[in-house]
C-alpha cells in the first residue's frame, strides 16, 4: 500500500501544470541538443543546473530529466536525415535510418523513432518504478570481468553488421580499437600514438570521430559524383510521413527488444547507451527473417536502437536513485542537481 | 583487361599501417604491475592489421585474377573527394591563424569555385552567409567560442 500511495503522490506531483510545462521545455531543449552533434545532454544539464536554485527543486529535476530523455530521442533526427549521429547512442540508427530516408521513407523513420522512444522510455520508467532495488543490487555485482565480457559482446556484434566481407568488418573493428588506444594509458599514464600533441593526450573525441566517419564520408561520397548527387526523395502525401500499421506490426519485437536490452544495459554503471543500441540492433538483425536486408533501410533497424537508447535512460536512473551511484557523465551531473 | 586494385591497395596500406602500430606498441611496456601494459593492445592490434590486411590482399588478388571484367576506378570522382578532404584539412589548420569565419569562406570558395566550377560571387555569398549563420548559432545562441583570428572573429 505504501508503494501505491507513493506512486499516486508521484503522479500528483508530476502531473502538476507547472511541472508539465517545465518538462515540455526540457524535452524540447533536449531534443534540440540531441540534434546538434557535439553538444551533449551532460553539458546542457551542467549549464542549466542553476535552475535547481531558481525553480522548485522538483520542477528543476523534472526539467533536467526532460533534457536527458529529449537528447536521447533528438540524436535520431540527424542520424536519419543526414547520416550524422547527433549523439553517440544514435550511431546505430544511421545504419538503416539514413537508408530509409534515401528510399523516400524519412517520415516513417522519424515517426518510428519517436514511437519506439516513447514505448521504450515508458517501459524504462515502469522498470525504474517497479524493480529498481533488486536490479540495482544485481548491477553492483558486475565486476571488471563481467564488464569486459559485455564490451566484448558489443564488439562481437560486428559479426552481424559485417555484410559481404567479414575481413573488412574486422579490419574496421581494429581501426576503431586502435583509435581508442590513442591518448594516455589509464594505469601507467604513458602516452600512446599522440605524436607529441598535447591535445591527443585525452584521446580522440568520440563525436569528432563519428562526424568524420559518417558526415564527412557522406559529403565525400556525394562529391565523388559531380552533378549527380542524390537528393533525398521527398515523401508525398500525409500517409508517407508516418509509419504504417504494417510498420508498427513489423516492429513489435523491436520495441520489446529495445526496451528490455536498453533498460538492463542502462542499469549497469558505465555501460552506456551506445552499447545498448548496438546490442539491440544486433539482436534484431539476428532474429530477423531477413537479416540480409538490414543496412538497406529496414524499419526494425531504426526502432530497436532508438528504443534501446531511450530505455537506457530509465535504466541509468536505477543505480542513481537507489544507491546514489551515477552510471555515466549525464547521471553524475543529475546527481549534482539532486544533491 | 584491367582489374580493380582498390581493395588490394587499401589492404596493403592497412598491412603497412599494422607494421607501424606494432612498432609503436613495441616501444611501450608490454606488461605493467597491474596487468597488460600500454603496449599490449597496440601490439596485438597491429598484428591483427598485418594478418587481416595480408589475407585481404590475397583475397583481392585471387578474385581479380578470376574476374575478367574491367572495373575502371573513378579517378576523377576520387580526385574531387580527395580535394575536398585536403581542402578541409588545410582549412582546419588555418582556423587558428585566420579565424573560423575567413577560413570557412575560403573553404567554401575552394569547394564551389575550384571543385564545382561555379561563379566566384556565388561562392563568396554562400560562404559569408554560412559563416554568419555559424557565428550566430554557436557564438551568440549557444555561447560556444569558435576559433578567432587576429581580427577577433
Amino acid at each position: 500500500m505504501d508503494a501505491l500511495s507513493n506512486l499516486l503522490l508521484g503522479f500528483s506531483v508530476a502531473l502538476a501544470p507547472i511541472n508539465l510545462f517545465w518538462c515540455f521545455i526540457g524535452v524540447v531543449l533536449g531534443t534540440v541538443v540531441g540534434v546538434l552533434p557535439g553538444l551533449g545532454p551532460a553539458a546542457t544539464i551542467a549549464m542549466l543546473l542553476p535552475l535547481t536554485l531558481k525553480l522548485d527543486s522538483t520542477t528543476a529535476i523534472i526539467a533536467l530529466a526532460g533534457i536527458f530523455y529529449g537528447a536521447r530521442y533528438g540524436g535520431s533526427t540527424t542520424s536519419i536525415l543526414l547520416n550524422m549521429p547527433g549523439e553517440s547512442s544514435s550511431v546505430a540508427t544511421c545504419l538503416d535510418g539514413y537508408q530509409m530516408a534515401r528510399n523516400g521513407r524519412a517520415g516513417a523513420a522519424l515517426g518510428i523513432s519517436a514511437i519506439a522512444s516513447f514505448i521504450a522510455g515508458t517501459v524504462g520508467v515502469l522498470g525504474l518504478m517497479l524493480i529498481s532495488p533488486p536490479l540495482a543490487r544485481f548491477a553492483l555485482r558486475f565486476a571488471p570481468p563481467e564488464y569486459f565480457a559485455l564490451m566484448t559482446l558489443g564488439l562481437a556484434m560486428v559479426v552481424f553488421l559485417a555484410g559481404d566481407s567479414m575481413v573488412k568488418a574486422l579490419l574496421a573493428l581494429l581501426v576503431g580499437l586502435w583509435i581508442a588506444t590513442i591518448g594516455t594509458d589509464l594505469f601507467t599514464a604513458e602516452s600512446r600514438f599522440t605524436f607529441g600533441q598535447a591535445k591527443l593526450l585525452g584521446g580522440v573525441d568520440f563525436i569528432a570521430a563519428t562526424i568524420g566517419i559518417f558526415a564527412v564520408a557522406e559529403v565525400l561520397i556525394n562529391l565523388e559524383s559531380r552533378g549527380g548527387g542524390e537528393i533525398l526523395k521527398i515523401p508525398r502525401g500525409i500517409r508517407n510521413l508516418l509509419p504504417t500499421l504494417q510498420d508498427l506490426k513489423d516492429c513489435r519485437f523491436a520495441f520489446l527488444n529495445g526496451s528490455v536490452i536498453g533498460f538492463f544495459i542502462g542499469a549497469l554503471p558505465g555501460a552506456g547507451a551506445t552499447v545498448a543500441s548496438f546490442l539491440s540492433y544486433g539482436l534484431e538483425k539476428a532474429v530477423s527473417r531477413h537479416p540480409e536486408k538490414f543496412g538497406t533501410g529496414v524499419i526494425e533497424g531504426v526502432a530497436a536502437p532508438e528504443g534501446a537508447n531511450n530505455a537506457d535512460a530509465g535504466g541509468a536512473l536505477v543505480p542513481l536513485l537507489t544507491l546514489g551511484i551515477p552510471g555515466g557523465n549525464t547521471t553524475a551531473i543529475l546527481l549534482g542537481g539532486l544533491i | 583487361m584491367g582489374r580493380d586494385n582498390s581493395n588490394l591497395i587499401a589492404a596493403a596500406c592497412l598491412a603497412a599501417f599494422g607494421i607501424y602500430v606494432v612498432y609503436g606498441g613495441s616501444k611501450l611496456s608490454y606488461v605493467s604491475d597491474v596487468g597488460p601494459g600500454p603496449g599490449f593492445f597496440p601490439f596485438w592490434i597491429g598484428i591483427g592489421f598485418l594478418l587481416f590486411g595480408a589475407y585481404q590482399m590475397v583475397l583481392s588478388y585471387s578474385s581479380a585474377r578470376r574476374h575478367s571484367g574491367h572495373v575502371a576506378p573513378l579517378w576523377s570522382g576520387s580526385g574531387r573527394a580527395l580535394g575536398v578532404w585536403l581542402g578541409l584539412a588545410v582549412a582546419i589548420a588555418l582556423f587558428r591563424w585566420i579565424g573560423f569565419a575567413l577560413g570557412f569562406v575560403l573553404l567554401t570558395i575552394f569547394l564551389i569555385v575550384v571543385l564545382d566550377r561555379r561563379p566566384v560571387g556565388l561562392a563568396c555569398a554562400i560562404g559569408a552567409v554560412l559563416a554568419l549563420a555559424f557565428y550566430l548559432l554557436f557564438e551568440i545562441a549557444l555561447g560556444v567560442s569558435l576559433p578567432a583570428g587576429p581580427w577577433g572573429f
